[in-house]
C-alpha cells in the first residue's frame, strides 16, 4: 500500500504496517536540488513495479516500486493536485498551470499537450481511447488519446469549475461542478442527459452501483439519485463537507464527511446500518481504499484508519518506521466498539495537515 | 460557523471575491483594491486616529513637565486633565478609533486567510463561506498569480519581506507619539525596530496575499498621514533612527509654555536618576538660568 502524507509519499505494509521507504526522505532531484513536495493530493498509481504520482511542487515522479528511488521526474510547471491515469504506455496528468499532459511512459517524452482555459485539479480519465478531463473553466473535455485533438463538436460546459474526476458507466459520464450540481453527460456526444442541484458543490468522485449513483456534496448530505433521470432516491446528512468519495463493501455503502465521521448506510433506503456513525476524530477528506472487507482510510495529518464495514468499527493504525525496535506495537492501538463515537487518534505521520489519498497497492 | 464570521468574515470574503471577478479575475488587484477601499472607508476614524495622536504628541513637552512638577498623583492627575480640556484633545482619541477599526482589521485578515490559501483544503473551507451566487462562485478556483507571486504560496525573493519591513517601519514612525521620557523613547525607539522585523519574519512564512495586505495596508496609511499633514510635517529624516525624536530646538518654545502652569504651593518632584547625557545638560542650564535669576 501506498500512503502519502502532507509532504511525503510512504510504502506501507499493509499486514505488519511496516514503512519499507518514505519519499523524498534524503532523495533529492537528479540534478542535484532539494526536493519540497509541499503536498501530494492525487492518487498515486502504480504500474510495472514503478509509483507514479505528482505532487504540489509541479513534478511528477516516477519512482522505484520496492525501494523508493527515483526512475525518472518531469517538472510541469504548475501545481499537481489531480492524480495521474495511465493507459497503453501513456501516462496522462493535469497541472494547475492549465495544461493536461500525455507522456510517453517508455521514453518519458511529451507525445502532446492539452491547453484548458484555466487549472486542472481532477484526475483525467481514459477509456476507449478517449481522455475525459474536467477543468476550472466549467468545462469537461473529451480528447482523443492519440493526439489530443478534441472528440465532441465542443466541451461540455457547466456553470462553475469542475474538480470532480469523471465516471463513466453504460455511456453515460458523471461529473459534479462548482456550481452545486452534478451532471450526467452522455459520453458519445457529449450533450447532457440530467443535473441535480445540491445546496452546496459537489467534488466527492460520485459512485454508481447498479441503476443508483450516490454522490457526496460539500453541503453535508450524500445522495443517492437514480442514474437513468438524476431524481433523488434518499439522502443521508453527515453534518460536514463530504469530500471523500463513497465506497461500497458488501452490501454496505460506506460514507465520509470532514469531521471524521463515517457512516455504513443501507444502500436501499440510505439509513444507518450501524447503531451510531463512527467518529474517528480527525479530518477525512481523501478517497478511501476499500480492501477486501475492510476500508482504509487517510486523514489530514497522516493519520491511517482501518474501518470494519461488518462491525461498525475501527482502528487507528500505528505504522512502525524503519528501524524501530520490533517490540514497538505494529498494529491497531484501540479498537472501540461497534458503533461507539469515540475518537482513537494515533500517531502515524506529520502533524501537518492534508487531504491524502491511500491508493492502489 | 459562528456568528463572527457570519456577520463581518463571510460578508468580506465574499465582497473579495466579487470585487477580483471585476477586477479581470485578477485576486491579487482584488487584495490591493480591497484594502483600499477599506482603508477609505475607515478614513474618518484613521484621521481622527492620527489627529489625536499629533495633538498628544505636541503635547508631550507640557506633560513632562507636569510629571516634574507635581508628587501628587491626585493633583498631577487634575494638571494632566486641565492640560487636555485646554488644548481640546480627548486622551480616548487615539485608542477609540483603533479600538473600532480592530475588528474590521482581524476580519478582514481572517478573510484573506482563508481566501488566499489557494490549496484544495483551503477550497473546502472558502466553499462553506460562499454566499450561493453563481457569479461568486464562478470565480473559484481564483487566479493565484500575481506579478512575481503566488498569492497561496510565501514569497521566497524578499522582495515583498523588504516591502513590508520599509512600509511598516515608515508608518510605525508617523504613528508613534513621541516622548521626552529617555525610557519611554528608547522602549518606542526598540518597537519602531522589533514591529517591522516581526512582519517581515512572518512575511517569510504566509502566503503572500496577505503581505501584500500588509504592505498595501501600511503604503494607504503612510499616503494618508502625508496628505493630511503635508510635506512639511512628514520629512524623510524623520525615519532614519540618528534622528532625535524630540527636536532640541523645540524644547525653550515649550518651556515657556509650561511656565504659566507652575504652581508655587506643589514642590518640584526630585528629577528621575536615569536620565541621557542631553536631558542633564538642559537640567543644568536650568538651574544656571534660576541661579542667574
Amino acid at each position: 500500500m501506498v500512503h502519502n502524507e502532507r509532504d511525503k509519499l510512504a510504502a506501507v505494509d499493509i499486514d505488519s504496517l511496516l514503512v519499507a521507504w518514505e519519499f523524498p526522505g534524503r532523495q533529492k532531484h537528479l540534478d542535484g536540488s532539494k526536493i519540497e513536495l509541499q503536498a501530494v493530493y492525487g492518487n498515486p498509481v502504480i504500474a510495472d513495479d514503478t509509483v507514479y504520482f505528482g505532487a504540489y511542487d509541479g513534478w511528477l515522479y516516477a519512482l522505484d516500486l520496492a525501494g523508493g528511488q527515483i526512475k525518472w521526474e518531469v517538472e510541469l510547471g504548475g501545481h499537481i493536485i489531480g492524480g495521474v491515469a495511465l493507459a497503453d504506455g501513456f501516462l496522462y496528468v493535469g497541472s494547475s498551470n492549465n495544461r493536461l499532459h500525455a507522456l510517453d511512459l517508455a521514453t518519458q517524452a511529451e507525445r502532446w499537450r492539452f491547453e484548458a482555459g484555466d487549472d486542472i485539479w481532477a484526475t483525467p480519465l481514459v477509456e476507449d481511447g478517449v481522455v475525459y478531463v474536467a477543468a476550472m473553466d466549467k468545462k469537461l473535455y473529451a480528447l482523443n488519446a492519440a493526439d489530443g485533438s478534441e472528440h465532441w463538436p465542443s466541451a461540455f460546459s457547466a456553470d462553475g469549475g469542475l474538480a470532480t474526476t469523471p465516471v463513466l458507466v453504460d455511456g453515460t459520464l458523471l461529473v459534479g461542478g462548482f456550481d452545486r450540481r452534478l451532471r450526467a453527460v452522455d459520453a458519445a456526444s457529449g450533450e447532457e442527459k440530467w443535473s441535480f442541484k445540491a445546496d452546496n458543490w459537489f467534488w466527492a468522485r460520485p459512485l454508481v452501483d447498479g441503476d443508483t449513483v450516490y454522490a457526496g456534496s460539500l453541503d453535508g448530505n450524500v445522495y443517492a439519485l437514480g442514474l437513468a433521470d438524476g431524481k433523488r432516491i434518499w439522502s443521508y446528512d453527515l453534518e460536514a463537507p463530504v469530500r471523500a468519495g463513497p465506497v461500497m463493501v458488501g452490501d454496505t455503502l460506506l460514507v465520509a464527511g470532514r469531521s471524521g465521521r463515517v457512516a455504513g448506510l443501507n444502500p436501499e433506503n440510505g439509513e444507518l446500518v450501524w447503531a451510531l456513525p463512527i467518529e474517528v476524530g480527525k479530518t477525512l477528506l481523501a478517497d478511501p481504499l476499500p480492501q477486501g472487507d475492510v476500508v482504509y482510510y487517510s486523514a489530514q495529518g497522516g493519520d491511517l484508519f482501518k474501518v470494519m464495514p461488518k462491525e461498525g468499527g475501527f482502528v487507528a493504525l500505528l505504522l512502525v518506521e524503519p528501524g524501530t525496535p520490533a517490540a514497538s506495537p505494529t498494529a491497531t492501538p484501540g479498537t472501540p466498539a461497534p458503533g461507539t463515537p469515540t475518537p482513537s487518534p494515533t500517531a502515524g505521520g506529520t502533524a501537518v495537515p492534508s487531504p491524502t489519498q491511500v491508493a492502489t497497492p | 460557523m459562528n456568528i463572527w464570521d457570519i456577520a463581518f468574515v463571510n460578508p468580506l470574503i465574499n465582497a473579495l471575491i466579487i470585487l477580483s471577478n471585476i477586477l479581470f479575475s485578477n485576486f491579487g488587484l482584488g487584495i490591493i483594491v480591497f484594502t483600499l477601499l477599506m482603508r477609505l472607508a475607515t478614513m474618518p476614524l484613521t484621521l481622527r486616529q492620527i489627529h489625536s495622536t499629533r495633538a498628544m504628541s505636541m503635547l508631550q513637552p507640557k506633560m513632562q513637565e507636569i510629571q516634574k512638577k507635581y508628587k501628587d498623583p491626585k493633583r498631577r492627575q487634575e494638571e494632566t486633565m486641565k492640560l487636555y480640556r485646554q488644548a481640546g484633545v480627548n486622551p480616548l482619541g487615539c485608542l477609540l478609533p483603533m479600538l473600532v477599526q480592530m475588528p474590521i482589521w482581524f476580519a478582514l485578515y481572517g478573510a484573506l486567510r482563508i481566501t488566499v490559501g489557494g490549496t484544495p483544503e483551503s477550497v473546502v473551507s472558502l466553499s462553506e463561506r460562499l454566499y450561493s451566487w453563481g457569479y461568486i462562485e464562478s470565480a473559484v478556483p481564483l487566479e493565484n498569480r500575481f506579478l512575481w507571486l503566488d498569492l497561496g504560496q510565501p514569497d521566497r525573493s524578499l522582495i515583498l519581506a523588504l516591502l513590508v519591513f520599509a512600509s511598516t517601519y515608515v508608518q510605525q514612525k508617523l504613528s508613534t507619539v513621541p516622548s521626552t521620557d529617555p525610557q519611554k523613547q528608547a522602549q518606542a525607539q526598540m518597537m519602531n525596530w522589533m514591529m517591522p522585523l516581526m512582519f517581515a519574519w512572518f512575511t517569510l512564512g504566509v502566503p503572500s496575499g496577505l503581505a501584500v495586505y500588509w504592505a498595501m495596508s501600511n503604503i494607504t496609511a503612510v499616503i494618508m498621514y502625508y496628505f493630511v499633514y503635508g510635506p512639511k510635517n512628514v520629512s524623510w529624516r524623520t525615519f532614519f533612527p540618528a534622528q532625535a525624536p524630540a527636536p532640541a530646538a523645540r524644547r525653550p518654545a515649550q518651556k515657556r509654555e509650561a511656565a504659566p502652569e507652575e504652581d508655587g504651593d506643589e514642590e518640584p518632584a526630585a528629577p528621575a536618576p536615569a536620565k541621557t547625557s542631553k536631558r542633564l545638560s538642559d537640567g543644568r542650564r536650568r538651574g544656571k538660568r534660576k541661579n542667574r535669576r
